[in-house]
């Protein structure tokens, strides 16, 4: 869903940097009088810088909350896959344990990962190789989400990577 | 007024980012649920400034102004004895039912609440209503090209309402509040350096009080112990007619408002949501009602303030004594903005109602989601189309206030009493509802129609009235009013009490709807909707939300007495 901020910061920006520069080059300052004295006056200036800086707030609240909810969005996925990998690992296990020869019983029973672990973790049949660190979907988000939290240019390509799924916040 | 092309610039680029964010947004729209309700993904404070904003059309801004250049101050009644109270009441007791019953309309809330026929007859008297408003709105619009910019009436009225069918045709309630949101900031910066500019014309608050001699002008409460007074109504009639039944009425069951806090995430979202716009609300006579009482002494005599089409002209006028180009462009925009946002408030809750609980429900039963989609979107295209013959209704009316108000006691008011009922007492049958709600309004109706004919002489009569001639000087005496808005406050008071009084008798004596068809729906026999969600820190409760709104309210009121 479009976050209303970006296109109300744009507008905003626009006009109020139209205003500026129309206020600063084009028109000149008018008499305003008050019932003591009186002052020159040109009042698209205030206003358009006014305006200008508002929009640009909004600009920077939109990305902010991109980045943060992209953010929070890939914790959630990481502590997900942690929480498969810990009952893939339980259920190796729990194999090796009921078939009493520890190094024979590395293959996964497919179905009952997947009961357990929906994705890309239930047709491992070889756990040594899926859980080395290269491949290891966890430890790669995890590296993602540090560089993201990081901020930077890193930050911005893994933001725009994501598909929030819920993007709007209180 | 030299409107120069900066201002058309600034106009052109506003037009260009509405319609864009529609075109943006059309893509999003694939059922009818994103279409009508926004998908319930809208967060609080977007719901919460939409709420408000749907609500600033024409009524707050230039009708606002126009009515506190004719009666002073206590214009801002409207706010702080009207509107405040009502929204908080609508957040903590009534948005629970509204969003915890899942229904997608007011009208639909009465369909589950009663019975068909209730819906029915709201929902038509609903989609009239919305069709009238939205009319003001463009009316609205097209005046004020018309006197700023010289543009013929009919062009001005069509382009405007060419605007708001492209954005809400293409993006439905998400386009219609999203656009919202911006008409609200918009609105802020055009309007308020002419307040800001006016009182230090004037020499702050205490000039304008020296300037204007009408004591009850300047005063909320001084005057109001009588009928001697701007308003021509005393406190039992402001408190009644606008304080609690029209207000009420309109906050609390007007579909176009409610439909903003439906669109919320989730019930405490949906409550919060008429707070978020409470605030801000407060202090909104500051950019509204202050601007007409600064047109009275601002304004120099030759233009006439005080005949019946400059009151509505205040804000304009001011615009263009006090605004040198390109701020002209922008306080143009801020209105063209409050009425866009006022027509597309109403269309959208217009198609909604139209689709769900008039078409669905009796023309096309059964139809795919895109099927409904579709008509959403003539709907809305119909709306607009009629929108535009309501707009030449609307020049007859002395005041764009008054002509509002009026309609809002044809039909709120006692649909407020059949929600009072419906909401808070079990007992409340169908039947009743039904027939309290139908007489309601035959009454408010009636009422005016007697009230504009004691006006005239029995004598003049036209010969379809002649048998009523024997009536007029007896009626004369109570359906006389000083006022138009005193009219309509009483017309309220009147319409509530009878469909109040029916429901209620008729309902001691018919069958009620068995308890376990009202769960979710009647207070006291639900449980709260918000039981279920984690727990929230106190500042973030809508009771400390409220009830904070109420006394900034109550404490502006004691200032400004």
């Amino acid at each position: 869903m479009l976050d209303v901020r970006k296109p109300m910061g744009l507008l905003f920006v626009i006009l109020g940097a139209l205003l500026f520069v129309y206020g600063y080059f084009f028109s000149e300052a008018v008499p305003f009088y008050t019932p003591d004295s009186w002052f020159p006056l040109k009042l698209n200036q205030p206003v358009g810088a006014f305006m200008f800086i508002f929009g640009a707030m909004m600009l920077a609240l939109a990305r902010f909350v991109q980045l943060h909810t992209a953010d929070r969005e890939l914790g959630e996925r990481e502590r997900e896959l942690n929480r498969a990998e810990r009952k893939r690992q339980r259920a190796i296990a729990k194999r090796e344990l009921a078939a009493g020869a520890p190094d024979d019983s590395a293959d996964a029973i497919p179905g009952e990962l997947e009961d357990d672990a929906p994705g890309e973790l239930a047709s491992a049949s070889d756990p040594g190789s899926t859980l080395s660190k290269s491949d290891d979907p966890s430890s790669t988000l995890a590296k993602s989400h540090d560089a993201n939290s990081a901020g930077g240019s890193s930050a911005d390509q893994k933001s725009d990577d994501i598909t929030p799924t819920k993007t709007s916040e209180e | 007024m030299n409107v120069q092309f900066i201002d058309y610039l600034v106009i052109g680029i506003y037009f260009s980012f509405v319609i864009g964010i529609g075109f943006q947004l059309k893509k999003q729209m694939v059922t009818s649920e994103d279409f009508f309700l926004a998908g319930h993904r809208i967060p609080t404070w977007v719901t919460g400034l939409a709420f408000l904003s749907a609500n600033l059309g024409a009524i707050e801004v230039m009708g606002m102004a126009a009515s506190a250049a004719q009666y002073g101050v206590v214009t801002a009644h409207f706010y702080w004895v009207g509107a405040i109270p009502a929204m908080v009441f609508l957040s903590l007791f009534m948005m629970p039912f509204y969003y915890g019953s899942k229904v997608r309309s007011v009208p639909e809330y009465l369909k589950r609440r009663f019975n068909e026929p209730t819906r029915a007859f709201n929902a038509l008297s609903f989609a009239v209503m919305t069709i009238l408003m939205s009319g003001i709105n463009l009316y609205a619009m097209a005046k004020v090209f018309q006197i700023l910019l010289h543009w013929d009436m009919n062009v001005s009225i069509l382009l405007a309402a060419a605007v708001v069918l492209v954005y809400v045709f293409l993006g439905g309630l998400t386009s219609s509040i999203y656009n919202e949101v911006i008409q609200f900031f918009l609105i802020i910066f055009g309007l308020l350096p002419l307040s800001v500019l006016g009182l230090l014309h004037i020499g702050g608050f205490d000039g304008l009080s020296q300037r204007i001699t009408n004591m009850g002008m300047t005063h909320l409460w001084r005057d109001m112990y009588s009928t001697a007074n701007p308003l021509g109504v005393d406190w039992i009639g402001l408190l009644g007619g606008l304080g609690f039944v029209l207000s009420f009425g309109y906050w609390c069951t007007d579909f176009l408002v409610i439909q903003r806090a439906l669109a919320a995430q989730n019930v405490r979202s949906a409550q919060r949501t008429p707070l978020v716009a409470a605030f801000p609300k407060i202090f909104f006579p500051f950019i509204t009602v202050l601007p007409g009482l600064l047109a009275l002494v601002i304004l120099p005599p030759s233009l006439e303030l005080g005949t019946k089409t400059d009151y509505d002209m205040a804000i304009p006028l001011m615009m263009g004594l006090m605004y040198p180009n390109g701020m002209l462009g922008l306080g143009l925009t801020a209105l063209l903005a409050s009425f866009m946002s006022g027509m597309a408030g109403n269309v959208t809750a217009f198609n909604t109602v139209f689709t769900f609980d008039i078409y669905q429900s009796y023309i096309a039963q059964n139809k795919s989601d895109k099927h409904y989609l579709w008509v959403g979107r003539i709907a809305t295209a119909g709306g607009i189309l009629v929108s535009i013959l309501a707009a030449y209704l609307v020049m007859n009316f002395p005041t764009i206030m008054d002509y509002m108000q009026l309609i809002f006691s044809f039909f709120n008011a006692p649909l407020f009493a059949t929600f009072a009922l419906g909401m808070f007492w079990v007992r409340t049958t169908p039947k009743a509802a039904f027939i309290g709600l139908v007489c309601g309004t035959i009454a408010t109706v009636a009422h005016y129609f007697l009230s504009e004919m004691v006006k005239i002489e029995p004598d003049l009569l036209p010969g379809y009235l002649a048998p009523l001639a024997p009536l007029v000087p007896v009626l004369k005496k109570t359906l006389t009013y000083q006022t138009v808005m005193a009219g309509n406050f009483w017309r309220a008071i009147y319409g509530f009490l009878v469909c109040f009084i029916l429901t209620f008798v008729i309902s001691l004596f018919t069958e009620p709807k068995r308890k376990r068809d009202l769960i979710g729906l009647v207070w006291g026999l639900s449980k709260k909707p918000s039981a279920q969600l984690p727990k929230e820190p106190w500042y973030l409760s809508p009771t400390f939300l409220g009830v904070t709104a109420l006394l900034i309210t109550i404490v502006i009121n004691i200032i400004l007495w």
